[in-house]
């Protein structure tokens, strides 16, 4: 797996996502995962129509290579109609390469399990990969004031 | 501070009021007595085309609508208009309120007279209007500070400095074309906002509130509405106090068809993201990043698709140096990409320093921001409302309003013709080095890239 990380914040905190194989990616994030009223967003990796993962996308493929990664209509349809009857709620529109969802810590504990988080066979079809998002660090006078 | 706007030149009272939308399921928002649940908030959402339509005929009876959501829209008008449109009189009466953490004042506030009429034209899509209790509501900043030491006021410093004023000049002010910035959060009713006639939308790609606790947002969008002040403006909101949903954002804006997305922020390289921005890119939208500030090549702004923004000082003689707070360099992701492509307007180290901004009160940054003397503090407030600062982030938005500029002017440019047209433009920047020490010189340069954006001479070429 070629993950590719950013070089850039050199404070960054580990966590870990889950991907259908259960390998363990390092990532980054200040989460906080407790607490009955925490709503935590997922990101959803939708199973592309070529099998080819686009977590091992690397910088230099361009829009002309990006269809290999996209998931057919009926995948994106699919997992989204399964998502929401399992509690989930949507952020914001979903895309060829997948959705965002919210979702309570029991819920997410439930569908994917403890961190690392991991897809469970049922969902396989639709789905490749769930994850908690990147921190994003706005460009403000001090990155640790402006981040949460 | 009172609810009350005037328009320049304007004696005559303008009035803020919240229109509530019907919703989709009929459940109305206003007879709920009880704690909203989250869960629950579709139940009080209108259709997205509700939305447009009450906004087109709100603006059509003369309204100025100052942001909207999928529960309802703010609004601004006179009161004259309320008596017409409403078959209301609004009354003004003085009452208590508190500010920061000063005594009680007496301020005066408007009440509307009775039971307001929705006129039959907006029967179908809007539920009722209200003015909003004192204390919830009012932002009350009052008016923008003028710091002891440099600074620049947003809009016309501003206007001024990117050479917009004169594209405006010519009735090219971003009429027709739809703009995103995706950040913090935005308060749309900050005195700096309420009647100017910007046509703002929020939205939250998480969470229910459009807030800006972080207090970064709302100030870097008046750079750029300072520059389209006439485009459709939608504010993505990208966090909800403890998630951040860049690509859950960036996807929604997408959504929105907006031509131009502006971004001042910065995280891990996520090959979804720079997928989305690649086929955003590829399908027409121009997307503008920050750069970084204070040394590091952030990414997304450091990818070769999109408009990388760095900065540049402005003298008070008329001259330009390339901004020591701005990064520039190369990432290692992209070693062949050096970044910025061009700069906006930027503050020098130590903090930026440079440009008054509205902010949501006793926001982070408000707060971090005072408490020290320049160069390192802003010398306002903790809790008022207002910052003086810049750097990329605000940079980029003005490179944004600039894009908007020049797709109000051709609205067949594309992306790569945007950024070719802007470099090509560009005020030449010769001396000062970036944050990282990389120095400006004559023609094209590692510090400021192609220089200061110009945008009178982007539009003339």
């Amino acid at each position: 797996m070629n993950y590719v990380r950013g070089d850039l914040f050199e404070d960054d905190k580990e966590c870990w996502i889950g991907h259908k194989n259960n390998k363990r990616k390092r990532m980054d994030s200040n989460r906080k995962l407790n607490g009955d009223n925490t709503r935590i967003l997922l990101d959803v990796i939708f199973q592309s129509a070529t099998g080819r993962s686009i977590l091992e996308k690397m910088p230099s493929e361009t829009d002309r290579d990006l269809a290999i990664y996209a998931a057919t209509k009926e995948t994106q349809d699919e997992a989204v109609d399964v998502l929401r009857r399992l509690g989930f709620e949507l952020a914001g529109p979903p895309s060829q390469y997948g959705v965002s969802i919210v979702s309570s810590p029991r819920l997410m504990r439930e569908v994917f399990g403890e961190e690392p988080l991991s897809v469970p066979k049922f969902l396989a079809k639709w789905i490749e990969a769930v994850r908690i998002p990147h921190p994003v660090k706005l460009y403000g006078k001090d990155r640790r004031e402006v981040e949460h | 501070m009172t609810p009350t706007t005037k328009a320049a030149g304007e004696k005559k009272k303008t009035i803020y009021s919240e229109v509530v939308l019907r919703s989709q399921t009929g459940t109305s928002l206003m007879k709920n007595a009880a704690p909203l649940d989250p869960k629950r908030l579709y139940f009080y959402q209108a259709d997205a085309s509700d939305v447009d339509e009450a906004r087109k005929k709100l603006t059509a009876a003369g309204f100025t609508v100052i942001a909207s959501s999928q529960f309802g829209l703010s609004i601004v008008g006179p009161e004259a208009l309320y008596k017409r449109y409403f078959k209301t009189e609004v009354v003004q009466r003085p009452v208590k309120t508190f500010f920061g953490n000063k005594e009680a004042v007496e301020v005066d506030h408007f009440f509307l007279a009775g039971t307001p009429e929705v006129p039959l034209e907006l029967a179908a899509v809007v539920d009722t209007i209200y003015i909003p209790p004192i204390g919830y509501f009012l932002s009350g900043e009052g008016a923008m500070p003028t710091p002891s030491y440099y600074h620049l006021k947003p809009p016309a410093d501003i206007s001024h400095l990117t050479k917009a004023d004169a594209v405006h000049a010519r009735g090219f002010r971003g009429s027709g074309v739809k703009v995103a910035m995706i950040d913090s959060g935005f308060v749309a009713n900050h005195d700096y906002y309420a009647g100017r006639g910007y046509n703002i939308t929020v939205h939250a790609a998480v969470g229910s509130t459009t807030q800006d606790e972080l207090g970064h947002g709302t100030g870097i969008a008046s750079n750029l509405l300072a520059i389209a002040p006439e485009c459709e403006f939608h504010f993505v909101k990208m966090f909800d106090g403890s998630n951040w949903a860049s690509l859950a954002a960036f996807r929604l804006a997408v959504s929105l068809g907006v031509k131009v997305i502006s971004c001042s922020w910065g995280q891990s390289r996520d090959p979804v993201l720079e997928a989305e921005i690649q086929n955003a890119v590829n399908s027409g939208i121009t997307v503008i990043f920050a750069c970084g500030n204070g040394g590091q090549v952030g990414w997304p702004g450091c990818m070769p698709e999109v408009i990388s923004v760095g900065g540049a000082y402005p003298h008070q003689d008329g001259t330009w140096e390339a901004a020591n707070y701005a990064s520039s360099g190369i990432n290692s992701l992209y070693p062949n990409r050096h970044c910025p492509d061009v700069s906006g307007i930027a503050g020098q180290a130590p903090n930026g320093i440079l440009i008054v901004m509205p902010t949501q009160k006793g926001a982070k940054l408000d707060a971090s921001f005072s408490g020290t003397r320049y160069p390192n503090g802003d010398e306002t407030g903790p809790s008022d409302g207002w910052i003086a600062a810049s750097g990329t982030s605000s940079a980029a938005p003005m490179v944004a309003g600039g894009a908007a500029l020049l797709l109000s002017a051709k609205s067949s440019i594309t992306p790569g013709e945007i950024k070719q047209v802007l470099m090509d433009t560009s005020i030449d920047v010769t001396t000062g080095t970036s944050a990282n020490g990389e120095p400006a010189g004559t023609g094209p340069d590692s510090a400021s890239g192609a220089g200061m954006i110009d945008l009178e001479a982007a539009i003339n070429k």
